[in-house]
């Protein structure tokens, strides 16, 4: 058989690195060399993350104070329905960014939750990588949401010490929402590229711009109450059986650094006791 | 090894490691567009483009960034190092065959 390339080198090296790729990808070894990589370049990593973050707002004042403006007064707008609409949700947004303020706010004695710092972030598969991992017990699943009670994803992948968390706007991402409170209730869907859209919404439910979706306990994927974002432009046509809408996520990827990671719920309010005799009788009855 | 290669090496992965983190946060006018770029490529077309057309060293330059760009995206490993070698081969094939430009390397 006459092989196109006579230097039999070129296939040993080929064959080499699509052992080497298949090693990496369907084998433990890949896991354990990004979390290597991950660890040991952590440090100038998060010096580069936190240094884009700082040029990045720097840079944008200098060349867009007119732009800055108009934004900030859009977002105080956006503040302002918020608070309209709903007051317990613009009360965690005033309160937001900072870890002990957001522990004064009750996120704690609701659910068990780990801290983590975001370390990068890879836009082509709208992911981040947070700084905790299986040694912290995270677990593949979780939700990660803000200090704000604002959900940012889930997590899709966890090394050692290093997870990928999938973004609400991620294309594999969908999960029931409410709007409004619990006027209406729909499925956001990711879009990629930072979009997300809501859909299964019956077209005689009333729903406006601006209006906030929530997460809604139903798919099981994210806890009840958490802000996904506000109602954008709303498409209704005479064809579909739902009207969509696109949603403006509340989470400002730019600026998410600290995240909280939902291992679990907290039940305070049942006494261990009847907790154990609950479980007791459940065991007897069986 | 040469001294040549390990800046190539050095440049390379600073700059895998900036596109992670540095751009991915970089917002300049009219948005965000900075965290698509992806400045590895760019850099190793432009090696290929300026290296003399019967060296390969830019192969070896595909590879290597292709490798870490790998590490740091959460796609199916390989698929950098493919896209940057087929990135070269399409360079090397375009400068042999339609183009004269300077070489420095």
């Amino acid at each position: 058989m006459k092989l196109p390339i006579k230097n039999l080198n070129i296939y040993a090296v080929f064959a080499a690195g699509l052992v080497f790729a298949a090693a990496m990808n369907f084998t433990q070894v890949g896991p354990a060399v990004k979390n290597g990589v991950y660890g040991s370049t952590r440090p100038l990593q998060k010096m580069t993350w936190d240094l884009g973050a700082t040029i990045s707002g720097g840079v944008q004042n200098i060349f867009s104070i007119q732009n800055a403006i108009r934004e900030n007064q859009d977002l105080r707008g956006r503040i302002d329905r918020l608070l309209a609409d709903n007051s317990r949700i613009a009360e965690l947004e005033k309160e937001n960014a900072a870890l002990k303020e957001a522990l004064g706010l009750g996120l704690d004695k609701e659910y068990d939750l780990r801290m983590a710092e975001t370390v990068g972030m890879d836009m082509m598969a709208d992911s981040l990588m947070i700084d905790k991992g299986a040694d912290d017990m995270i677990e593949a699943g979780f939700p990660v949401v803000t200090s704000g009670k604002v959900v940012v994803g889930r997590v899709s992948k966890v090394y050692d010490n290093f997870s990928k968390v999938d973004l609400i706007t991620n294309k594999n991402v969908t999960f029931d929402v409410n709007v409004s409170g619990n006027a209406a209730s729909g499925l956001a869907k990711g879009l990629g590229g930072i979009k997300l859209m809501l859909d299964l919404i019956p077209k005689d439910v009333e729903i406006g711009q601006g209006n906030p979706v929530t997460t809604s306990a139903m798919g099981g994927i994210f806890p009840e109450g958490f802000l996904v974002g506000t109602v954008d432009e709303i498409n209704k046509n005479d064809v579909e059986i739902f009207q969509t809408a696109a949603i403006n996520p509340a989470f400002e990827i730019s600026k998410v650094r600290e995240v909280f990671i939902v291992i679990g719920y907290k039940f305070e309010d049942i006494p261990a006791s009847n907790a154990d005799k609950d479980s007791k009788s459940a065991i007897d009855s069986q | 090894m040469t001294l040549k290669s390990v800046f190539i090496i050095i440049i390379l992965f600073l700059s895998a490691l900036i596109q992670a983190s540095f751009l991915s946060r970089f917002s300049l006018i009219g948005g965000t567009w900075l965290r698509y770029a992806n400045i590895v490529l760019l850099l190793v077309v432009l090696f290929g483009l300026f290296e003399r057309r019967q060296k390969k060293a830019s192969f070896a330059a595909a590879v290597f960034g292709g490798l870490v760009l790998d590490l740091y995206s959460e796609t199916f490993f390989g698929l950098w190092i493919s896209v940057l070698l087929a990135a070269t081969l399409f360079t090397k094939i375009v400068i042999r065959k339609y183009v004269r430009i300077p070489t420095f390397w």
